[in-house]
């Protein structure tokens, strides 16, 4: 498996993680990282990102992460670490083939989701792609959360 | 030999003017360029490689090479234009004055440049006397000496001749330049050298700016920064197109023109190693093919080149986010074995943009540095078992100062009143963030993270000068770097000058003693006081394999989430949501 390859199943494992959430969440493609594996000239890594840009509400960020995390277990990924500290969770997990991935709470509440691929050997890195719709940001920078959804920008927690 | 009437006359506004005209097409040849690579190569790179998409790139290049070209050489013409302007309006100046004075006092000037004037007191001769301007081997003048009008006479004829050979010289130098800047249409072949070339002719033109740039490399980069502020657009452009290397390596100056200087400087940079052919020199090159490949790409969040230069192991400093309009802004010092090569502009920039990724998210008004602005000690077989450099204090000493300097660009660039400095030392780069702090002035950081350290040269966090509570510490359990060497020597057999590899010859422990590091006491120990922040043990070092592959994980956030994560709260100005693990 190659650079290439392996950055695109990285898409499909975030393909997956998204299709998963309902009701679905906007997001936006973010920077694709790829470099060399350090000591290594013929092999490379690369990260994928995707940023949520629906507004979740902390009362609804417990389940947000419950979502995500029954998912990857389900998907047969492990959960290697989670820090659930009020201001700016985390989660991380393991695909199998040593795949990395994390979903992180940063400011204003937004969502970004990461997928880097093991060290694979080196090949030319295509852009992004899903199977589906996401807006496409010309330029500039990604914005805050913008959009509002019933279920999950609501103040009130689920009743459990 | 230029004359009264035609210094007088002359309008230079016309070389204003077609110095503008020049600038346009400068200007609209870099936007072409930035077309090509950022648009078009970038574009064609990502798809499959076969022998059209080959083709099709190599001349693209070659495309992106001309109009890079066509920037510089027309840059220069704008320049010698703008300059000549600038350099005869002071000849036309003292020209026009001193015919006022002539005016003023009743005084003739003629068209030679002689001065009549009337006598004084001496009703008996008939006709007014000529005061010629004096010439060392003429005849002496006819008049008496005595009279005071005479004297006057004298003096604005010597003024006038000075004024109009001034403008002469400034004539002949400017039209000797333009005269070299010729290219012969061939466009295949837009040799660097060429433009070198003509760059140090010109600036030559400009002996004295050449001068001032010299001295202020060693004034305060506050100063620097006011100097700057007062010059005219024209004046800053003319300078940032002759001298592009000294302003874009210059502490005060703005990051957004340092990196636009240090990007035109790039490519003679990368052509004056080429001609050199050393192996030195080709690693270098191969450095600043990786960065100049970096800075090309559409990057997000921006690239900017702050400092490059090929003194000592080479120069960079790039940063991620831009640090003039950025609240925080982090600067991050590489260690053992970093230089200027393909792995630098790989690995070592990628961790900045990780910090700068990472940070982000917590703070979208951040920027991430990476400041190779020393010599960081090289190790490898071919130092030699007994480099006592690889573990002396002397590089840390010497980059300290530079360093110190560089943060304070920061301060002196930065739009917000107080921006939020982060200082990073990974490895030796720690000793010499330590040293920084030991400086007359201290370090202008706000808070100080220190990853993988053999020590930091002193034995308190608070001797660091921030405040305990703003020295944070990262070290993996399995990275023999923080070690303290009788641990290093229990575990690995390191007694003794041995161990080859990457981190090349370790001195054997009797020089240090049992208790510390290599330099004062271990950072992440209860003794030391700062504030250990959690990461992850990481993969015990292999003897035979990749000695510490535990050293260099400390910002990769899939190998090392939670360091990274907490670095990127540190840095956005969110230490205190960082996860900690006990000092040991």
């Amino acid at each position: 498996m190659d650079m290439r390859q392996g950055a695109e199943r990285a898409d499909r494992i975030l393909d997956g993680t998204l299709k998963a959430i309902v009701p679905p969440v906007r997001w936006v493609h973010g920077t694709s990282i790829s470099g060399l594996c350090s000591g290594s000239s013929t092999t490379g890594q690369v990260t994928r990102q995707r940023t949520v840009l629906t507004i979740i509400s902390p009362e609804r960020r417990g389940n947000f992460f419950g979502l995500v995390e029954r998912h990857w277990k389900s998907s047969g990924y492990h959960i290697t670490g989670n820090d659930p500290g009020k201001t700016f969770p985390s989660l991380y997990a393991t695909a199998p083939g040593e795949y990395r991935m994390s979903l992180q709470i940063g400011d204003k509440g937004q969502a970004f989701f990461d997928v880097t691929t093991p060290c694979l050997d080196k090949a030319s890195v295509p852009d992004p792609a899903s199977d589906q719709e996401a807006p496409r940001l010309q330029d500039g920078e990604i914005p805050y959360p913008n959009h509002t959804s019933d279920f999950w920008s609501a103040k009130k927690p689920l009743p459990s | 030999m230029v004359t009264i009437d035609e210094l007088t006359r002359l309008d230079t506004s016309k070389f204003s003017t077609a110095a503008k005209s020049w600038g346009e097409i400068s200007r609209k040849a870099s936007a072409a360029r930035q077309r090509v690579d950022y648009e078009m190569v970038a574009a064609l790179s990502k798809r499959e490689k076969g022998e059209a998409a080959s083709a099709a790139l190599s001349d693209l290049r070659q495309l992106s090479q001309n109009y890079q070209y066509i920037h510089t050489e027309c840059g220069l013409v704008r320049t010698a234009l703008d300059g000549l302007a600038a350099d005869l309006a002071e000849p036309q100046r003292k020209l026009q004055q001193a015919l006022d004075h002539a005016e003023q006092l009743k005084f003739t000037v003629r068209s030679n440049g002689s001065v009549e004037f009337p006598r004084v007191s001496f009703d008996q001769l008939p006709a007014p006397a000529l005061q010629q301007p004096a010439h060392p081997d003429s005849a002496p003048p006819l008049t008496a000496a005595t009279d005071p009008n005479a004297a006057k006479a004298q003096e604005i004829a010597d003024r006038i001749a000075s004024a109009l050979r001034e403008a002469g010289e400034i004539d002949r130098r400017y039209a000797e330049e333009l005269g070299k800047l010729r290219t012969n249409g061939n466009l295949k072949n837009t040799d660097w050298a060429d433009v070198a070339r003509d760059l140090k002719s010109l600036q030559a033109v400009r002996g004295d700016s050449a001068k001032e740039l010299a001295e202020r490399k060693g004034k305060p980069p506050r100063e620097n920064a006011r100097w700057w502020g007062e010059k005219s657009k024209e004046e800053q452009e003319r300078l940032a197109s002759l001298f592009p290397g000294e302003i874009g390596n210059l502490d005060g100056i703005p990051a957004e023109t340092r990196d636009r200087a240090n990007r035109d400087y790039l490519p003679m940079l990368m052509d004056k190693l080429r001609e050199d052919g050393s192996d030195d020199a080709e690693t270098k090159l191969a450095g600043l093919r990786g960065l100049s490949e970096k800075l090309t790409a559409r990057n997000d969040p921006p690239l900017l080149l702050l400092g490059v230069g090929d003194e000592g192991h080479g120069r960079a400093i790039l940063s991620y986010g831009n640090p003039d309009t950025s609240k925080n802004v982090s600067a991050y010092v590489p260690g053992l074995g970093t230089r200027l090569d393909a792995d630098f502009a790989d690995g070592t920039v990628a961790r900045a943009q990780q910090t700068a990724s990472t940070a982000r998210r917590y703070n979208a008004s951040t920027a991430s540095v990476v400041w190779l602005g020393y010599d960081a000690p090289i190790t490898g077989t071919d130092q030699g078992w007994n480099n006592l450099d690889v573990m002396g204090e002397g590089r840390a000493k010497k980059g300290a100062p530079t360093y110190d300097r560089f943060l304070e660009s920061i301060r002196a660039t930065n739009g917000n009143e107080h921006p939020h400095v982060t200082a990073i030392g990974h490895s030796y780069g720690s000793l010499t963030v330590g040293k920084a702090s030991q400086e007359p002035s201290g370090i202008p950081a706000d808070d100080i993270i220190i990853l993988g350290s053999p020590g930091v040269g002193v034995d308190k966090a608070e001797d660091l000068g921030v405040g305990k509570e703003h020295v944070f510490v990262g070290a993996a359990d399995n990275d023999p770097v923080s070690w303290a060497p009788s641990k290093r020597d229990t575990i690995l057999g390191t007694g003794g000058v041995l161990m080859g590899g990457a981190l090349g010859g370790y001195v054997a422990t009797e020089l240090f003693g049992d208790d510390k590091n290599w330099f004062g006491t271990d950072p992440a120990s209860k003794e030391f006081g700062a504030q250990r922040f959690k990461v992850n043990d990481g993969p015990a070092p292999l003897i035979h394999g990749d000695f510490m592959p535990a050293h260099s994980r400390y910002f990769d956030p899939s190998r090392d989430p939670e360091s990274a994560k907490n670095i990127g709260l540190i840095v956005s100005g969110h230490s205190k949501e960082i996860t900690r693990m006990a000092p040991r």
